[in-house]
């Protein structure tokens, strides 16, 4: 037997020590969301089966349709636990009483109805990509093998007056397309699962699973994220950059992605990889920043050569 | 406040993972379990996460040969035990005795046996069982598994040696298995 370090349990002790690793990623009933997603996406939800492919093209429909109202109870309880179990993404600070947020899910036809409302406060400069998305801007910047998304994921961010340069209240409006194989809803909670792919003006994102929490106005603050998606391939247009990682959550108070579990990320420089768990990569239409862990979480991973060899006596 | 709730054996048993629906139920019931189960023998969280997914997929693959009279989590803890030993094959890691590997079996199972009948699940038993553990046991614990510190780490935050460090876990999860065996003896079995 060869246990790698002298903290490591006997194997009376392995179950033990199991459990308690897991009790303290996980919580005392937390469920693994990400790995639940990873294998309904590889089993259930995989189109690729030999089981679907020979099925009629109403068969699948019908398929389809079943598999959503089956699965959406379970996706629904697990995606639900997790925000109550895992920690949500904070922004270092307390929610800031000048900044209110309406999300809303919006049918694709009222798409039109929105662009043409005109009673709202001037929409802020306060991001040049943020601005109101034309609904045809929405899919062009990406060709799309799944049928046209119908629902549209719509957060409003209004600011109260501040400072000099926003003397007045204003308004930014981020629209998002969502298509997905499956959903369901309960409550303001909405879910999609099943080759999710959610496109934002400058943003795609393709993911297992995604959450959408529809609150009004301060009812939810920015602790509690509006847009979560997990295992994630996020793809930034212009400039070109793309990041793979476990989850992202949007934060419309910066009009940022921000992702964590990170694997890798890749730009026109080239591809980095080694990531830490807990690093995180925050993206804006016009900024990219990585957090890192603190130094004590790499002090277990990093190890020197003795730089001095050692002469036999 | 937690959402998840335990269902009953018989309604557990009633999940056949031959339906697509059943089968997504059965993923969430029992996923954690088999991490622990899968974390116990491999020791590593991210490969104990691959070694469950691999075995649901392979479960599902296989769904037309279980046998619906049988229990679903032996079953999935038989196909576990196989991915653990093909990663075994291709990385020469430490191998358990065939004594070791059923001790550890049985402690998995005896948990799953218990929730399934709808007594408390081990993480609430092990919550309970960790409030009782002695304030330098449980600082220790604190420090090593929730903390996420290495054995040097905790020792420095401690005052104490490595070494100590060693024997207080060592001593802790003994003591919490004490706990939870007991725990797991006196609660009230289902007529099932």
């Amino acid at each position: 037997m060869n246990f790698a370090t002298a903290m490591d349990p006997t194997p009376e002790e392995s179950f033990i020590d199991a459990a308690l690793h897991e009790q303290a990623r996980l919580g005392q009933a937390g469920n693994d969301d990400e790995l639940v997603a990873a294998i309904l996406t590889k089993t259930i939800l995989d189109d690729t089966s030999d089981e679907t492919m020979a099925l009629s093209s109403s068969t699948v429909a019908d398929r389809r349709l079943w598999i959503a109202s089956a699965v959406a109870a379970a996706a629904v309880i697990a995606l639900v636990a997790l925000g109550l179990s895992s920690l949500p993404y904070r922004s270092g600070s307390a929610p800031d009483p000048g900044m209110q947020f309406s999300v809303r899910l919006l049918p694709a036809e009222e798409l039109v109805e929105i662009a043409e409302e005109s009673d709202e406060p001037p929409i802020a400069a306060v991001n040049p990509h943020g601005n109101l998305i034309a609904p045809n801007r929405v899919s062009s910047s990406v060709a799309s093998d799944l049928d046209p998304p119908d629902t549209y994921l719509e957060i409003t961010t209004f600011f109260a007056p501040s400072f000099a340069s926003f003397p007045e209240r204003s308004v930014r409006r981020e629209l998002f397309s969502i298509a997905s194989i499956g959903e369901s809803s309960e409550g303001r909670e909405h879910t999609y699962y099943g080759n999710v792919r959610i496109e934002h003006q400058d943003f795609l994102i393709e993911a297992n699973a995604a959450k959408v929490s529809t609150q009004s106005s301060q009812t939810l603050s920015s602790e509690e994220p509006y847009l979560v998606a997990y295992d994630v391939i996020l793809t930034q247009f212009q400039p070109a950059r793309q990041v793979r990682a476990g989850k992202m959550t949007f934060d419309p108070g910066d009009s940022a992605f921000v992702l964590t579990g990170v694997r890798q990320l890749s730009t026109s420089e080239g591809d980095l990889r080694r990531f830490h768990d807990n690093d995180r990569i925050i993206l804006t239409s016009t900024s990219l920043s990585i957090e890192n862990s603190p130094l004590r979480d790499y002090q277990k991973e990093v190890k020197y050569a003795n730089p001095l060899s050692e002469i036999p006596k | 406040m937690h959402l998840i709730t335990i269902r009953e054996n018989a309604e557990m048993s009633r999940l056949d993972p031959r339906e697509d629906e059943d089968f997504a139920e059965l993923v969430r019931l029992h996923h954690r379990d088999l991490l622990v189960y899968a974390r116990a023998l491999v020791r590593d969280d991210a490969t104990s996460r691959d070694i469950v997914q691999d075995a649901f997929v392979a479960a599902y693959e296989k769904a037309g040969t279980f046998n619906i009279t049988r229990d679903f989590a032996t079953w999935m803890r038989g196909i576990v035990r196989n991915k653990w030993r093909e990663w075994l094959r291709k990385n020469r890691r430490y191998d358990l005795t065939d004594n070791e590997l059923a001790s550890i079996d049985a402690d998995v199972a005896v948990w799953q046996s218990e929730r399934a009948s709808g007594n408390s699940p081990v993480f609430e038993a092990l919550e309970t069982c960790l409030s009782r553990l002695p304030g330098n046991l449980m600082d220790t614990v604190k420090a090593y598994y929730f903390e996420g510190r290495n054995g040097d780490e905790a020792a420095e935050r401690l005052g104490i040696a490595p070494a100590a460090v060693r024997k207080r876990l060592q001593r802790a999860r003994i003591l919490l298995k004490q706990c939870l065996d007991r725990k797991l003896d006196n609660a009230p079995h289902s007529e099932n």
